[in-house]
């Protein structure tokens, strides 16, 4: 009975003749994999919410080159920096318009009151938008702590701003160009504060960017049309659709169907398929990552370096790539991904040795040692699969005498009992959220050891001295022979096994023309067109 | 089997006037008649040998690499291997072992979620039913609130309360049927309790305990194994549900749900990761409960002449 | 009549309470928050999680954010999800049209391919026909849905083409959603093809969803009509000479109202676990996912807020069924 009904209805469906993606308006489709949090970028931390906002609709005052990491102007035409470099002279570009839509229509082009307005709101307490829509700006208070870097906001003029800073920091220039540092519109603000709906502000977003918003339909559709006057030049397609498809197997079938133009994260078993379809497109690019696993350092045995080498030692990278990331990855040697500026070429990275690894143990005096691997609960980019990672890693300790279990746990838990040191030994890794080697090796000095973030909890003089140096020099040159030296610190007192840099795979279809993957792992459709 | 034994044993002790063997063939005669009952009957009792004698019948280790042979298509399969029956997974882990070894954590699952909310249930239910005022309403009231919340739902907070794994989960969908048995326990335990017999014992001098457990107890059983033989190809499904959702067994454990939900990725590049293990529960399921259906035949005319 | 609704509104409200009560609970005992989550890799110094779990409410005595929690449910606020910032009520409503819609597809679809089965097997007992359909809604009874919905997929999506993979409506279709139900919207709408396009969009999910009320109905509706077949009336009826077609056509009606109504009843909770695992294969953007979402990212006030509703639409749902049941079968309202 069942059949009968099935094969009905089947062929009632194949009658529907499913229109495939095509329109005399070039309407893009992007089968994003999560619905967005928001369109204030400011207030939530994932790139699933960027996408849908800062990297659509709104602009920074810097920002990066579309598929480069290389610094550009945005908002700002130009910008000096003062000797000290303590303050920061921001020149707005003239006639930039915000968008107009059907609930709001500007009155004024771009000035300063739009930029001191996008970083008050998110620094001062007492801004009247501080605590519209929750009130918390991880990103602004949180990851980069503007609130201990920043001294002054000013407005020179309507055209100018200058930022002066309480130390000097090398990395500022990259820090406003991430997406929580987006300008938006004080006009519009204080229309929905006036109008006493200032929740919208955060749900109905207005911009500058290549595209304005149209509308959002909870974890269905995302739209947005062209903004026939962006300052750049209008987006060649007309309307982009963001098609909420969590799973990545469905939104590799939509591609295949025609349903989508592009998909983000296609699961690496379909590489091969994906790849052999005449209709479809693979392409790839190194991601700004690096998945690794720390040792506890403040436990013993981790104390001892040799421990840690030794089983630096024992690990198979190679078989790890094969199976963990279907050969979408490479092998680490430095906590650095190597299209990053300040990456160590010259490191050697220890080898497959199994040999090594027992004589270094027996030399350490480490017997029938015991201990844990924890492995994350999700699927990181830079770790598509913790746990078939962990039990590769425990078959491969385990040739040396070394007996691992394997500990999962809920994803908060895990990121906090970590955090605390719990673990022996602990599977994690870290994305760029801008392009400076100082926002990686942050993550192992002696600060982020006592905060939880460094997962080794290693507290290591001469590695923190070169770090701390580097963040006050402004020459690159510099900056990058002190980050050289500190990676060849880091490799010898190995407070990590650097397990692999993935590579970032985009699916799409043959009409997409230059699609570019984005290094800091968002997604970028001004400039892409249709063929 | 094990369940149709007792139930044989429980009528013994209930009517002791017929001997064992009258009521077991009784009991057979009435099973045998539905045909679909005795080869569900078969096939439960082969996934039953082949999960007791997991270890020795396997092939391979469910849980062994070996990194040459992953992803080896089942051996009729351009590409297979006869030593790799059913093929292998990406780590190389032969999937007919695999799917034995399945077998004996769901078919455990199913027992222990029956045993645990079976005796939670009855001891609740009977002593609801026994003592009545604010003590049963407040049962019965909890009973309600666990049934107004979807089961799986209900499940799926409690394992994230609990922790992801097999052990949770078991205790998570075996709350979530405590109510059937609760409710069931009671009401028998209300109606007998006004018997003349139990009136009897009590004026004897019979402990609650012994009045509850020994006079009442073996009287409403008929229904509750019933109960129990549907809950079973059910918590079978709810532990493979969890497993799918990643919330039941972990890595590197076979279990048939949690297989499903590594192999959803290889959907299209390799069918039998991702057919059999749902081949294996479907079957499953299906055998007992083609077996639930000839029980529930075989004791109903007796449950209607008591 | 009256009493009836009474003794069950009194049932009601201390069960209701017991839910808002665990589903309270319940959050406050998952391990890990939504701030550890935010934080991610990097991690959170304990002040600023003091301060932020502050934000939430988190730092005020229990028996005071119970008090509020309650007081909040009395004035149609149930918090403000931690992930949008918008309010729980409100995500919950816009999400509730596409379950309402997907399992009223499911239940149609089941009783429309149940009912006459089951009343045919019955007739026809010990045929081919009864024994084959028997066999189909036993194996529909058992049928793992998580991976049935794989499997239509490979097979009628990815293999012949012939059906949307996810999701309610083409990306193309830029239709209002004015009253959330997708076939409604969608037929309003000025867009050709939209319907058709938000039709086929239902077929797989509604298959899915529908197996197993499908095989119950037919189960159930054959059992009902092979005990009114034995009864008295309806063989004297036949011996009369009425038709049996006419003898069938009225009593199987009968029948087939209470099997219905009864199956919704008892399924509705079904219906709503089997969303969760159908919303997720789907992507279909109902409560069911939601939900899912929402305890994966540990949005405090989205579960306990989401808990209740969905509560108290399976106990509403339960009431009004007795009292259908009542109606249908006067009977039962006399015996209590």
């Amino acid at each position: 009975m069942i059949k009968k009904g099935l094969l009905a209805t089947a062929a009632f469906a194949s009658m529907l003749a499913m229109g495939s993606v095509s329109a005399e308006a070039k309407t893009f489709v992007y089968c994003s994999e999560g619905s967005p949090e928001g369109f204030t970028p400011a207030l939530y931390t994932s790139g699933t919410s960027f996408d849908a906002s800062s990297r659509n609709i709104f602009n920074r005052l810097v920002e990066f080159e579309r598929g480069s990491t290389i610094m550009t102007p945005g908002l700002a035409q130009s910008w000096e920096v003062s000797e000290d470099g303590l303050s920061y002279t921001f020149h707005l570009r003239d006639g930039v318009q915000f968008h107009k839509t059907k609930f709001f229509t500007p009155s004024r082009e771009l000035n300063a009151d739009d930029v001191l307005f996008s970083f008050n709101r998110q620094w001062k307490a007492d801004h009247p938008y501080h605590k519209v829509s929750g009130g918390t700006y991880e990103y602004f208070s949180g990851y980069v702590s503007f609130p201990d870097i920043l001294q002054t906001i000013e407005k020179l003029d309507d055209k100018t701003v200058k930022f002066t800073l309480q130390k000097p920091d090398a990395a500022f220039i990259s820090k406003i160009a991430i997406d929580f540092a987006s300008i938006h519109s004080a006009e519009y603000a204080q229309q929905m504060m006036d109008a006493g709906t200032p929740e919208k502000f955060d749900q109905e977003p207005i911009g500058t960017g290549p595209f304005q918003f149209v509308s959002y339909q909870k974890d269905a559709f995302i739209r947005y049309q062209a903004n026939d006057d962006y300052w750049s030049g209008r987006a060649p397609l007309d309307k982009l659709v963001f098609a909420i498809t969590p799973d990545a197997q469905v939104a590799y079938q939509k591609l295949a169907a025609g349903e989508c133009h592009l998909i983000p994260y296609p699961n690496q078993a379909d590489l091969a398929a994906i790849e052999a379809n005449k209709d479809l497109t693979v392409d790839s690019q190194e991601g700004l990552n690096v998945g690794y696993l720390a040792f506890n350092t403040e436990k013993k045995p981790f104390d001892d370096k040799r421990v840690r080498q030794a089983l630096n030692y024992a690990m198979n990278k190679e078989a790890i790539i094969k199976s963990v990331f279907q050969g979408a990855g490479k092998a680490a040697k430095n906590p650095l991904p190597p299209t990053l500026w300040g990456y160590n070429e010259e490191i050697q990275d220890y080898p497959y040795d199994p040999a090594k690894a027992k004589a270094l143990l027996a030399e350490a005096g480490v017997t029938n040692l015991s201990t844990d691997i924890w492995a994350m609960p999700v699927k990181r980019p830079y770790n598509p699969n913790a746990k078939r990672m962990a039990e590769l890693i425990q078959a491969d300790w385990a040739a040396v005498g070394v007996n691992a279990e394997i500990v999962s746990m809920e994803w908060g838990e895990y990121l906090s009992r970590s955090q605390k040191g719990d673990h022996d030994t602990v599977l994690l890794g870290w994305t760029a959220d801008y392009p400076d080697p100082d926002n990686f090796l942050s993550l192992l000095n002696c600060a982020s050891a006592k905060s939880g973030g460094n997962r080794a909890r290693w507290c290591h003089k001469e590695f923190d001295d070169l770090f701390n140096e580097a963040v006050k020099v402004s020459d690159p040159e510099k900056r990058t022979a002190l980050y050289e030296q500190a990676q060849a610190v880091f490799k010898e007192e190995a407070p990590w096994v650097t397990v692999a840099h993935s590579v970032v795979h985009k699916a799409m279809s043959n009409k997409v023309v230059d699609f570019r993957i984005d290094p800091l792992g968002g997604h970028v459709f001004y400039g892409v067109d249709l063929k | 089997m094990s369940q149709v034994q007792n139930t044989a044993d429980n009528k013994t002790v209930s009517a002791e006037i017929s001997p064992l063997r009258q009521q077991l063939k009784e009991f057979w005669f009435y099973f045998s008649e539905n045909k679909g009952a005795v080869v569900g009957l078969f096939f439960f009792l082969f996934i039953v040998v082949i999960a007791v004698l997991a270890d020795v019948i396997a092939p391979h280790s469910p849980i062994a690499q070996n990194r040459e042979v992953g992803m080896i298509p089942p051996f009729w399969q351009e590409g297979g291997k006869i030593e790799y029956f059913f093929g292998t997974d990406i780590l190389g882990r032969d999937l007919l072992s695999r799917l034995m070894h399945g077998a004996r954590i769901s078919l455990f699952a199913g027992c222990i979620v029956i045993v645990i909310s079976l005796t939670f249930g009855v001891l609740l239910g009977l002593s609801a039913g026994y003592f009545r005022g604010i003590y049963e309403v407040i049962v019965m009231r909890v009973m309600d609130v666990i049934l107004s919340i979807p089961s799986l739902l209900m499940a799926l907070v409690l394992v994230a309360i609990l922790g992801p794994g097999l052990r949770n989960a078991m205790i998570a969908i075996s709350v979530t049927y405590l109510p059937h048995y609760v409710r069931l326990a009671r009401a028998s335990a209300v109606t007998e309790s006004a018997r003349d017999y139990v009136t009897s014992s009590k004026v004897a001098g019979a402990g609650t305990m012994r009045l509850m457990l020994i006079t009442i107890l073996p009287n409403c059983m008929a229904p509750l194994i019933v109960q129990a033989s549907l809950s079973f190809s059910t918590a079978i499904l709810d532990t493979a549900a969890l497993g799918f959702l990643g919330m039941g067994a972990q890595a590197p454990a076979a279990e048939w749900g949690t297989m499903l939900a590594d192999a959803r990725e290889f959907i299209l590049s390799a069918w039998w990761v991702v057919t059999l293990p749902g081949v294996a529960i479907l079957l499953t399921v299906l055998a007992i409960n083609l077996m639930g259906d000839g029980l529930r035949d075989a004791l109903d005319p007796k449950m209607k002449r008591s | 009549m009256f009493r009836f609704i009474l003794t069950k509104l009194g049932v009601l409200i201390p069960t209701f309470l017991g839910v808002t009560l665990i589903a309270f609970s319940f959050i406050r005992m998952l391990p890990g928050d939504p701030i550890e989550l935010l934080a991610g890799e990097r991690g959170v110094t304990p002040e600023r999680h003091a301060e932020l779990m502050a934000n939430l409410g988190f730092d005020r005595p229990i028996w005071e954010q119970y008090f509020s929690f309650l007081w909040g449910i009395l004035h149609g606020d149930l918090g403000v999800s931690f992930m949008s910032r918008q309010p729980v009520l409100e995500e919950f409503l816009t999400r509730f049209p596409a379950t309402v819609e997907l399992a009223g597809c499911a239940i149609i679809f089941a009783a429309l391919i149940g009912l006459p089965a089951g009343i045919i097997a019955a007739v026809k007992r010990g045929s081919a026909f009864d024994h084959t359909l028997m066999g189909i809604s036993l194996t529909g009874y058992s049928m793992p849905i998580f991976w049935w919905g794989l499997l239509l997929i490979i097979l009628f999506s990815a293999t012949l083409g012939w059906t949307p993979v996810s999701g309610r409506l083409s990306a193309l279709f830029w239709i209002e959603q004015d009253t959330g139900f997708m076939l409604i919207d969608a037929f309003f709408s000025d867009e050709e093809g939209a319907f058709k396009s938000a039709v086929s969009h239902l077929i797989l999910p509604t298959i899915v969803l529908g197996t197993i009320p499908l095989a119950i109905i037919a189960r159930q509706t054959r059992s009902a009509m092979l005990e009114v077949l034995g009864e008295d009336y309806v063989r004297t009826a036949r011996a009369k000479g009425l038709s049996s077609f006419r003898v069938i056509g009225i009593h199987a009606l009968r029948n087939a109202l209470i099997t219905v109504v009864t199956v919704i009843g008892l399924q509705v909770g079904v219906l709503l676990a089997g969303a969760i695992l159908t919303e997720t294969i789907f992507s279909w953007p109902g409560i069911g996912k939601w939900m899912i979402d929402s305890i994966f990212r540990r949005d405090y006030f989205a579960v306990q807020g989401g808990i209740v509703l969905i509560a108290s639409i399976v106990m509403m749902v339960n009431l009004f069924v007795d009292f259908m049941y009542g109606l249908i079968n006067p009977r039962i309202l006399h015996r209590r």
